[in-house]
């Protein structure tokens, strides 16, 4: 790239001053650049892919878009079973417990693997993964949680309150898989 | 005789103006700095080498890592690009070989931040940090406030005078900005209509959000939500100021006045979602500073007429107000 010119001193506002447009090849690099982030912008808008699924690094942005369908919310969400007092469930929803996948983005992988063809030998894997690495980053003293001995994971529903009164209570909860220690 | 020019003619000023004018080398320069700076303080501790021990079974390539044929690393190779991602980031930040520093920590950061969404569902939370980094690469961000320049003077080189090159990086990453908000409101348009704003969709959220086990993002700092989901008239009032604030955003490309209002309006948006809502913007919201135009800021702090200590060459004005 070519130098550019040094300070001549003091000019004053250039708000109003046209620069020469840059020369050809300088100029084909950055309208490329535009041109890639308007396109890929735009394909992203018109595509509409559904949030988890978007043409990364581009977006439609469809984050919170969705109208509400009432007042229930009905999430998949994972417990570990105590190993000192299997009668007790913790909720594994830290960062802590589940790193190093975010907890937003665990759910989503979750949710896909469930999906699945092999659906139960995938979670199978993925819950053994996941109760393994929390065990040792335990154990390493990463996390403050709990022994386990097993993780389950339930399908939870409630209907939501404007006071969240019953935010730790689900109406409604299903086991749909667990895995436990040998 | 001169006829007067037409609309065309206009419009191709117009546009040139708002790319090529000239601009400070020393606003840039701060933009890298402080960009950088933010970038490194949020990666500094994330570890990406613990991707490379989960289990396949969470490996779903996206598909730009699918085009590209990568498989999922071992933790050694990550540990590796995290360490040279990170030297790269220092060195962008203090303007160290900035051409090659800016191009590394471009490529390694894309590499690093896509392969996040490799294991679970894909984001958009970081994109924008991919756009601002890869648009820095192709810049002369480094001819300012950085070592190289600190290099170039002792080697008795004047500093740069305003040029294009310091102002359509800037400009650039503006268009990425305006494409997130714009996206979000046309989204909730097309996906709920005006019902988005007449409805109680905005209250649904904020009373998810404070459902430990139901919300989708990290906890809201208060429980404030709950308070203006209550509050009808708040909710909606918050839901068409948001859309209206996304929808309008691309006016900050043409109009000078609206801009500081609008960019402003965003940055209370999404500070406001985070604190009732919890999502983590931290990423967006170091693209604030491309908003700033800081060699005026400098100017007033420092209050000085002329030259001021981090503009070197001719004072220019800088990004919020210029067309």
């Amino acid at each position: 790239m070519r130098d550019l010119p040094p300070a001549a001193g003091r000019l004053g506002s250039f708000d109003g001053a046209v620069a020469d447009p840059p020369a050809k090849p300088r100029r084909i690099v950055i309208y490329a650049a535009l041109l890639v982030l308007v396109g890929g912008s735009l394909v992203a808008i018109v595509r509409d892919d559904p949030y988890g699924k978007e043409l990364w690094p581009f977006s439609a942005y469809p984050m919170y878009s969705q109208p509400m369908r009432g007042w229930s919310a009905g999430p998949h969400r994972l417990f570990g079973v105590l190993r000192d007092d299997p009668t007790r469930e913790i909720p594994l929803i830290a960062g802590a417990y589940l790193y190093p996948i975010e907890h937003t983005r665990y759910y989503i992988a979750l949710a896909r693997i469930e999906r699945q063809k092999d659906r139960d030998a995938a979670l199978e894997a993925a819950l053994r993964d996941t109760l393994a690495r929390y065990e040792l980053r335990r154990i390493a003293g990463l996390h403050n949680g709990p022994p386990l001995r097993g993780i389950r994971l339930y399908a939870l529903k409630w209907r939501l309150d404007t006071s969240a009164h019953n935010r730790d209570r689900p109406d409604e909860r299903k086991l749909l898989y667990e895995v436990s220690t040998p | 005789m001169r006829s007067e020019p037409g609309f065309g003619c206009a419009l191709r000023d117009r546009w040139r103006r708002f790319w090529f004018a000239p601009d400070s080398a020393a606003n840039l320069g701060f933009c890298r700095f402080a960009f950088f700076a933010l970038v490194l303080t949020m990666f500094v501790t994330r570890d990406f080498s613990a991707l490379g021990a989960l289990s396949p079974v969470f490996w779903k390539p996206i598909q730009l890592f699918a085009l590209l044929g990568l498989a999922q690393p071992s933790v050694g190779v990550l540990e590796v690009i995290q360490t040279i991602w990170r030297i790269a980031l220092v060195a962008s930040c203090l303007g160290a070989l900035t051409r090659v520093s800016t191009a590394v920590a471009f490529v390694l950061g894309t590499y690093l931040l896509g392969l996040l969404f490799c294991f679970g569902g894909l984001g958009h939370a970081k994109s924008i940090l991919v756009f601002a980094m890869g648009t820095l690469a192709l810049s002369r961000c480094g001819d300012s406030l950085s070592v190289d320049r600190w290099i170039r003077a002792r080697r008795g080189e004047p500093a740069p005078a305003p040029h294009f090159e310091y102002r359509w990086p800037i400009r650039l990453i503006w268009v990425a900005i305006t494409f997130v908000f714009f996206g979000a409101g046309i989204s909730k348009l097309r996906h709920a209509g005006l019902a988005w704003v007449t409805s109680n969709t905005l209250a649904y959220y904020l009373m998810q959000a404070n459902y430990p086990l139901g919300r989708p993002a990290a906890p809201p700092m208060n429980d404030w939500g709950l308070w203006l989901a209550r509050n009808t008239l708040a909710s909606r009032g918050l839901a068409a100021g948001s859309m209206l604030v996304e929808l309008a955003f691309p006016v900050v490309l043409f109009s000078r006045r609206l801009r500081g209002i609008l960019v402003a309006a965003a940055f209370l948006m999404q500070a406001g979602i985070a604190v009732v809502m919890g999502p983590d913007f931290s990423n967006f919201l170091v693209t604030y500073v491309f908003w700033i135009p800081w060699n005026r800021v400098a100017e007033r702090v420092l209050g000085r007429a002329g030259h001021s200590r981090l503009s070197p060459g001719p004072v220019v004005r800088g990004s919020m107000l210029s067309p």
